[in-house]
Order: structure tokens, then C-alpha cells, then sequence
């Protein structure tokens, strides 16, 4: 009975945070006025567009290198790709392959230049990587609107040739000849993956959409994170995570695993990045990547992740969590209060202060754990 | 040693493969991918000193695709957009006053993959030209160039 009581309350104390998220869901939803046939087509909508994301954040904390912010500038290379493969007219599923194509090698570069600077600033990763992630979003901006178009701003000098990177399509370049517009209409790739393979289920009076093809590629990279936990640097990943001082006694190359799960995370979140702007239809250039970071590592921690530890499932539940809060507030919000705008900002406040205080108690159990373990190394009671 | 050259050069040799691979399969999704806008283009034409009479009405089907089958008058001109260079077109010239089938011509045409738009002349298909190509009033093959009217003060900077 008292086993049973600890365990139910160990339980409450690991997940409090999706409970809370579920606990605020099961208020709102009623009060959003939603159908459930509606919320249900939005909630698969959503996971599928951005479970990938997620999961592609999984392999750094597996890795002892906390929650991957950096994982913006896999966004970043794999809106690069978008962008050429829409200049060049290449549509449909070979067009999303060959974007994740063109992105992998700007990813592995990105993702080796952070590896490198995060092994410089050991303990603090996470800021460290949100900080990179606006120096190279600096650097992505001046790319794509300097270097990028049909003539270029800078000139080498006596050549007479333009620096640029060519792209030839009027409708991408702005009219000054450089620089690619604010919004790219992704036409030819919108849904692309999405309705390779979809089914269509009645739920009630409404029909269900189900994107088969982008589930079965979700599950494809689930199966891998699996087998990679079982591979050779999987586990030498594990080991990083658990200490690296012992793991770097036991031989393992601490400093190059690190960097590795950082340009595999990276070129993961390209991908992810493909699959979420193929699903929205539209590039924002110079925005879409901006979120990706803070929302993706949101979803996580609601679905009851830590900093240290991270499983799959933790995916799903903070994806699905976390995006009812968006879909449900606004209309919630109006409801209670009368304005739709509080809603959001509840949502906003709710959302960032749960994982805020998710932070804190994690940090908070990690020194209790420290000073515990330093008691009984001191014999004390 | 030389176990340890062994493997690297092995993995060396597998990294190649692994790179050779994915360039392999980037040309092929270009190539299998690659979407033209395709004008087809209905008017009477001169096409190497051949004058080619329009048709008075048909029916224009691409890849076997009879869902998307479209008709054409004379003088019309409709833009298509094709996926991939090599395609099967099957134009069904019809009688326009009983509806019936005069005859049907099937043409593959492959698309120039150095234009990002073609024009091709159904005239010149029902006549069973072998130059079915009419120049393209709405693409030029030349990169459009934006003259410097605002250039930036100081001229264009160099490194």
C-alpha cells in the first residue's frame, strides 16, 4: 500500500507537467466550443507536420548536450534547399527529397560549426546554442538577401563578376535583382508528402484526413532512434550523457560523439523543416525558422522530458499538448473573458511559464541529487 | 597498422559510395521532378518554311490521363504544366458538328531541359510536322537583366 502510494506519487511528481496540460485541455476544450471531429483533424495535422522536429531533438539530450536550440539552423539549411528546388521548378516527392538533398551538406557544416563551439561550453549548451542560432541566423539573412538572386551586390574586383548565388526565377528575387522575397509560395510542393498515400475516415458527421505517408516516415525515424540507441555510438552517446569524465576514461571520443550528435540532430531538423513548410505550403524566408527552436523544445518538455532525459513518447504527448493549448485557447479565452487575444496570451503564459518552472525543478533536483550523494560520501545521516 | 589502413581506407572507400549515391539520386529526383510550363499553342503556322493550318476543334490527352483530357478550337492557347521531360501526347481531332472522331495522332515529345517553358504547336502535331517547337513570346532563353538604375551610392561595392 505504501509501495503503491510512492509510486502513485512518483508518478504525479515525473509527469506533472503534461497532468497540468491535460488537467488546463480538459477545461478549455469545452469552453473553445470546437467539435471533435475538428480537433482531432487538427491535432493529426499537426503532429504530423511537426513530430519530426521534435524527435530530431532527441539525440543531443541523449547525448548529455541538453535541449538542441541549434536546431534553427537545420531549419535554416533546409530552407535553402526549398528555395532552389523552387527555382528550379523540381515539384512533388522528388522535390522534397531533392531539397533534404541539397540541405544535408549546409546542415552537417552548420551542425559541425556548432558541435564545435558547444564542446568550447561544456554545462552551458542550451544558451549557448540559442545564441548560435541568432549569429547564424544573421548570417543566413545577409545570404539570402544579399548573395542570393539574378545579379549580384558585391563584385569581384577586376572581373566584373557578381558574387552570387544564382537563382534565375522572377518571382522568388526581389525587384532589385537580389535577394529573395519575404513570402515563397511553395505550390508545387504543398502536400506533397501529405497526400502520397492518405486515408480518409469518417469520424461522426466529418471526415478524418490521415496523411499516411508522413506517419509512416515519422515511424521510419522512431524505428531509427531506436536501433541508433542500440549501435555503437548510440551507446557511446549514452555513456557522454551519463559522465563524460568515466566515458572519456573508457576510451570514447567524447569531443567528436558530441559533435556528431549535434550535425546529426542539425540535419534531422532539415528534414523536419521540409516536412513542416511541405505541410504549410508557404516559406516565410525570413521568419519560418524562427520559432522552430523554442516551439519544438516546448513540445517536448510538456510532453514530460527533461533536459537529461527524453523518450518518444514524450514526443507525441508534448506535441499533441502543446498544440491543443494553441488551437483551444483563443476560442477558450473568448469565451471566459470575451477576447480572443487574452486567450492567446493566457496560452503564452501558461505554456513558457509551465516549462520555465519545469527547468527550475529539474535544476532543482539535479543539486539535491549532487549534495545527497556528497552526504553520503561524507557519512552523514 | 596495417589493419587500422585497411579499415580507413574501407570506410573511405564506403563514404565515396555513400556520396556518389546521393548525387546519383539528386540528379535523378531533378530529372524525374523538373516541371515545365508547356504552351500549346493552336494557331496556324510557318515552321521551317511549312505552313501548317490550325485545328478546328480536338480533344488533347497527356500521359493517358483521359481525367484531365482537354478540348481546343482554333487560334486557342493553353498553358500546361508537365511533370518530367518525356511525355505521350494523343490528340483526337474532331468533326465540331456531329462530335465524331476524324482521326487521332499520339506524338512523344521531350521538353528542353535548359528552358523553363516550351512552346509547342498543335497545328504542326496534326500535321505530323517534325519540328513541332514555335518560339516562346513569354520566355526569353536570355536571364533577365535588372538594369542598375538605383545602383547604391558609391557604385556596387567589391571586396
Amino acid at each position: 500500500m505504501i509501495d503503491m502510494k510512492d509510486n502513485i506519487k512518483h508518478f504525479l511528481i515525473s509527469n506533472s507537467v503534461p497532468i497540468i496540460f491535460i488537467a488546463l485541455s480538459a477545461f478549455a476544450i469545452p469552453l473553445s466550443g470546437f467539435s471533435y471531429g475538428y480537433l482531432v483533424q487538427e491535432m493529426l495535422t499537426r503532429l504530423a507536420r511537426n513530430s519530426f522536429l521534435v524527435l530530431s531533438l532527441l539525440i543531443p539530450i541523449m547525448a548529455g548536450m541538453g535541449l538542441n536550440f541549434g536546431m534553427v539552423l537545420g531549419a535554416m539549411a533546409g530552407q535553402i534547399g526549398l528555395i532552389l528546388v523552387t527555382d528550379w521548378s523540381v515539384v512533388g516527392i522528388p522535390g522534397l527529397v531533392l531539397a533534404a538533398i541539397i540541405s544535408m551538406p549546409i546542415a552537417a557544416v552548420l551542425g559541425y560549426v556548432c558541435g564545435n563551439v558547444l564542446n568550447r561550453a561544456k554545462g552551458r549548451e542550451m544558451v549557448t546554442s540559442y545564441i548560435l542560432g541568432f549569429f547564424i541566423n544573421g548570417i543566413y539573412q545577409f545570404v539570402v538577401l544579399y548573395l542570393i538572386g539574378i545579379k549580384g551586390m558585391l563584385r569581384i574586383p577586376f572581373t566584373g563578376m557578381d558574387i552570387r548565388i544564382p537563382v534565375t526565377n522572377p518571382q522568388l528575387v526581389l525587384s532589385r535583382g537580389y535577394g529573395i522575397r519575404n513570402a515563397i509560395n511553395l505550390t508545387g510542393l504543398r502536400h506533397a508528402l501529405d497526400n502520397a498515400f492518405q486515408f480518409n475516415v469518417p469520424f461522426g458527421s466529418a471526415v478524418i484526413d490521415i496523411p499516411v505517408s508522413t506517419y509512416a516516415l515519422i515511424a521510419f525515424f522512431c524505428v531509427f532512434i531506436v536501433w541508433f540507441r542500440r549501435t555503437k555510438l548510440g551507446q557511446d552517446m549514452r555513456a557522454i550523457g551519463q559522465d563524460m569524465a568515466v566515458a572519456d576514461s573508457s576510451g570514447i571520443a567524447v569531443e567528436r560523439t558530441r559533435i556528431i550528435a549535434i550535425v546529426i540532430s542539425t540535419m534531422l531538423a532539415a528534414f523536419g523543416q521540409i516536412i513542416f513548410l511541405q505541410n504549410i505550403g508557404t516559406m516565410n524566408t525570413y521568419n519560418s525558422h524562427d520559432q522552430t527552436g523554442m516551439f519544438s523544445i516546448a513540445a517536448l518538455l510538456i510532453g514530460g522530458a527533461t533536459v537529461s532525459k527524453a523518450s518518444i513518447a514524450n514526443v507525441f504527448v508534448g506535441v499533441t499538448l502543446f498544440h491543443l493549448m494553441f488551437v483551444v485557447s483563443p476560442m477558450a479565452g473568448k469565451e471566459l473573458i470575451g477576447q480572443a487575444q487574452l486567450g492567446e496570451y493566457f496560452r503564452v503564459f501558461v505554456s513558457y511559464g509551465i516549462i520555465a518552472v519545469a527547468l527550475v525543478l529539474h535544476a532543482w533536483k539535479r543539486y539535491q541529487e549532487r549534495e545527497r550523494s556528497r552526504r553520503g560520501l561524507r557519512g552523514e545521516a | 597498422m596495417k589493419i587500422g589502413g585497411a579499415v580507413s581506407a574501407r570506410r573511405f572507400v564506403i563514404r565515396v559510395l555513400v556520396v556518389a549515391a546521393l548525387v546519383a539520386l539528386a540528379v535523378s529526383m531533378y530529372k524525374i521532378g523538373r516541371e515545365f510550363d508547356v504552351i500549346m499553342d493552336n494557331e496556324s503556322v510557318v515552321i521551317d518554311g511549312a505552313d501548317y493550318a490550325a485545328m478546328d476543334y480536338g480533344t488533347i490527352i497527356i500521359d493517358g490521363d483521359e481525367r484531365r483530357a482537354f478540348d481546343m478550337w482554333a487560334d486557342d492557347r493553353v498553358i500546361k504544366k508537365m511533370v518530367g521531360a518525356n511525355h505521350r501526347m494523343t490528340i483526337n481531332v474532331i468533326n465540331e458538328d456531329d462530335d465524331s472522331l476524324i482521326r487521332t495522332i499520339e506524338r512523344n515529345i521531350t521538353i528542353d531541359f535548359n528552358t523553363r517553358a516550351e512552346m509547342l504547336s498543335i497545328s504542326a502535331m496534326t500535321n505530323e510536322a517534325e519540328n513541332i517547337r514555335t518560339p516562346n513570346p513569354l520566355y526569353s532563353p536570355e536571364p533577365v537583366i535588372i538594369p542598375d538604375d538605383n545602383p547604391p551610392e558609391g557604385g556596387i561595392p567589391t571586396l
